[in-house]
């Protein structure tokens, strides 16, 4: 496995000439090349479809993306995206060099008559252990019910299917984050955490978590603990802390209106502050009606059968927890103003007693919001706007930055919303993603992969063919054009 | 190191047969793959089978990661019997089965032009031995199944879970003309088919008023979920069932009900003419 990062170089056109002739190796120090010719800064982009996969049009949606907290050159993602070969394994993006060149592996679970892909999935690496975990909704499914697996694997690169560690059913929306003990009677054990819907929750308490001391066994504990219009919402998400305090947020569904279709929602945080082996689980946080999570906002308006542009909508919601000072959390979600989705992003600076009375930032017509914090305390804040109207609306991905006195926008691309024609719901994902390592942040997002590179006004990089002037994608003869589609774009930012 | 499974795919498992010239043992041309892998990299000559993605190698040179124990030399042409591994700049695949590629009658026989048309044949056909009944038809209307009506018109939250997975079903009601296998005891059959175009459901066939095609149906009595892992505190591990009263069709009472979920479960009446030899010899062959 490479771990160096390519010689970044100037090259002449005859050396690079030559260098292409040559295998990977060469090729990657061309792209090191293009990554300072093609970005802005300290900006990278690429999209993440290999050369030999040029042809293809899936609609690559809803991606996660995990980051090797021992090793940052390898760097794992996720997407709708089935197994080209037709297999019973899904692939998962994966990276050895940092982000700047990806391959496709199919390791993941799944049924090559359900279409070789999973539903549901998010993926993770311990903070030491260099173990991926993923939580998925395998395929086929039975029924309406989905199919919750965890599972694990040593060596994202090996041709092994991943281990099974969990495999039940009824759980919607499985969300993983992991971490390595770094001291203590516990040092070096895993403790992982995957935040779902779980249909089996009793009374319609449904928001949980599914927690392991060691990686391997695990524990379900119920988050949700006043009661429900029937259940709650299917964003459950961890936040992990290297102190052992673990932040989780749900989306607590307290209302329906069968006449209107809407939903009324409180956006609940729950702690617990020794790796969910509080007594009870996740019971630090109380509210003043002395039950379990802080209700963040109550009566949060949201329809679940609702649409920003061609985007399905219902409610998200993010967490991320300051790897500086575990009492420092920040929580995003989304909900209807005046007609309006719209993103909220709060602060805590008291381990969620209290939150922000107003918004740090609130964000009209856009959705998956995603938060990180890095070691120097700043707040990294992804989501996707919807601008424009008709035929000219654009999703515009932004990443901001906030060092909490100064925010820093970047646009990460600007694209088309209404094309490629949709294929399945969701159209991008019902999330992207974001997280740090050290001061640098890494993320993941979907949109439409025509290779104009004024939709990609901080450069980008594209491993498969394309002609950046005539803006075709091209096929692996590298002539014939292929249509666009959704593609999973990586990115990250360094300080 | 072999990919593992609980079970290792069987060479009639491989989804890519072809022709190569070994032009290198024990190299690679993706530098991930893992060093001490058996490899070799080959070029792909000819190809009777493969899935769209590796139909792209013809005349390429890719990564073979050999069987354990074979050890073929440079210049030596291999009959490959492969699966996909890695996708990057170049392919890797995994072979199941090597031979020498001597031209017999069969191997003749199976040339195709396109030979991904060969993979989706018998896929096809297998799609076909594994249906409970074959049948052509027409739909002649389109219901909502009564658990289903029930959510739209009451005035609470539907009883199921509610999921951005869910199927949404429907029931398409299908005057029976030509049966091909199987015995549907009546004159119509009630297929059920998700109305959902979630990433989960979006694959399966949608239906119409009008739609005339054959369908390769499967009976919809309910799956059993596999078994549980053992999980502390996941509460009663019995799965709601969505409850036997669910199965009954409620367009045609005591209609059996069918479903059809792979895209292949449904051809078109403009497409028969392609899929009605492959049709009548899977056929053939189970009866």
């Amino acid at each position: 496995m490479d771990k160096q990062k390519p010689a970044a170089k100037k090259i002449g056109s005859k050396a690079l000439a030559r260098k292409r002739a040559r295998p990977v190796a060469a090729r990657r120090a061309s792209a090191a090349a293009k990554k300072k010719k093609g970005t802005s800064g300290n900006v990278l982009i690429v999209n993440m479809i290999p050369k030999s996969l040029s042809f293809e049009t899936n609609q690559d949606s809803e991606p996660t993306l995990a980051v090797n907290p021992a090793n940052t050159q390898q760097i794992a993602g996720s997407a709708f995206t089935p197994d080209p070969g037709g297999g019973d394994l899904a692939p998962i993006f994966v990276s050895t060099d940092g982000g700047n060149t990806w391959l496709l592996n199919s390791i993941v679970p799944s049924d090559a008559q359900s279409g070789s892909m999973t539903a549901d999935i998010t993926i993770a690496f311990g903070s030491s252990s260099s173990v991926l975990y993923a939580g998925i909704i395998r395929l086929p499914l039975v029924n309406r019910n989905t199919r919750l697996n965890i599972l694990s694997t040593s060596n994202f690169l090996s041709p092994t299917k991943m281990k099974v560690l969990v495999d039940r059913m009824g759980v919607d929306q499985p969300y993983v984050k992991a971490a390595t003990v770094a001291s203590g009677t516990d040092k070096g054990k895993e403790r992982v955490f995957v935040g779902s819907n779980d249909f089996q929750g009793p009374s319609g308490k449904t928001a949980s978590i599914d927690r392991s001391n060691d990686g391997t066994h695990f524990t379900t504990v119920r988050l949700e603990s006043r009661p429900t219009s029937g259940q709650d919402g299917p964003p459950v998400r961890p936040a992990i802390h290297p102190d052992g305090t673990v932040y989780a947020v749900y989306h607590s569904w307290r209302t329906f209106d069968p006449n209107t279709k809407n939903r009324t929602a409180d956006i609940v945080v729950v702690r617990d502050d020794n790796w969910g082996n509080g007594a009870p689980s996740f019971g630090a946080l109380k509210d003043t009606d002395n039950l379990s999570g802080k209700r963040v906002v109550q009566n949060s308006l949201f329809n679940f059968d609702d649409f920003l542009g061609l985007e399905r909508i219902g409610g998200a919601v993010s967490i991320a927890v300051d790897p500086t000072n575990s009492s420092v959390a920040y929580v995003s979600w989304a909900d209807m103003q005046n007609g309006i989705y719209t993103i909220h992003l709060r602060k805590s600076t008291n381990r969620g007693v209290t939150w922000s009375a107003t918004d740090l930032k609130t964000v009209p017509s856009a959705t998956n919001p995603a938060l990180a914090v890095n070691d120097k305390g700043t707040i990294g804040f992804l989501y996707q706007q919807l601008t424009g109207s008709g035929a000219a609306q654009r999703f515009v991905t932004h990443f901001q930055r906030s060092d909490g006195k100064n925010w820093v926008d970047l646009t990460l691309a600007d694209t088309p919303a209404n094309r490629p024609a949709k294929v399945f719901d969701p159209y991008i994902g019902d999330y992207a993603h974001l997280l740090s390592v050290g001061s640098d942040f890494y993320g993941i997002f979907s949109a439409n992969n025509e290779p104009d590179l004024t939709h990609f006004p901080n450069g980008v990089i594209y491993q498969r063919n394309h002609d950046f002037t005539k803006k075709h994608l091209l096929d692996v003869d590298g002539a014939t054009p292929v249509d666009p589609s959704i593609d999973p774009f990586f990115f990250k930012v360094s300080p | 190191m072999p990919r593992k499974s609980n079970a290792r795919p069987a060479p009639g498992d491989a989804k890519f047969v072809f022709k190569g010239t070994v032009m290198k043992p024990g190299a690679s041309t993706l530098a991930q793959v893992p060093k001490g892998e058996p490899t070799a990299i080959v070029r792909v000559d000819e190809i009777f089978q493969a899935p769209p993605a590796l139909a792209k190698t013809l005349g390429k040179q890719i990564t073979v990661k050999l069987v354990k124990g074979s050890k073929p030399k440079a210049g030596e042409e291999v009959l490959f019997h492969a699966n996909s591994w890695l996708f990057g700049d170049t392919v890797a695949v995994e072979s199941l089965k090597q031979e020498k590629p001597a031209p017999s009658k069969a191997m003749l026989a199976e040339r195709v032009t396109d030979p991904t048309l060969n993979l989706a044949q018998r896929e096809l056909q297998t799609r076909v031995s594994d249906a409970a009944l074959v049948v052509e038809g027409e739909v002649s209307s389109v219901h909502l199944p009564q658990a289903e009506t029930f959510a739209a018109t009451s005035n609470r939250a539907s009883e199921a879970p509610v999921s951005e997975h869910d199927p949404k079903w429907r029931e398409a009601v299908v005057n029976v003309g030509v049966v091909h296998k199987g015995d549907p005891a009546t004159k119509q059959v009630v297929v059920r088919f998700p109305s959902s175009m979630d990433v989960q459901w979006h694959r399966a066939p949608k239906f119409h008023t009008g739609d005339r095609g054959v369908w390769l149906l499967q009976s919809s009595k309910e799956a059993t979920p596999p078994p549980s892992k053992q999980v502390a505190g996941a509460g009663n591990a019995a799965l709601r069932q969505p409850g036997k009263k669910a199965i009954a069709a409620t367009a045609v009472p005591g209609a059996a009900v069918y479903t059809a979920l792979h895209p292949m479960d449904f051809q078109p009446a403009n497409k028969l003419e392609s899929v009605a030899s492959v049709i009548r010899t899977a056929v053939g062959k189970n009866s």
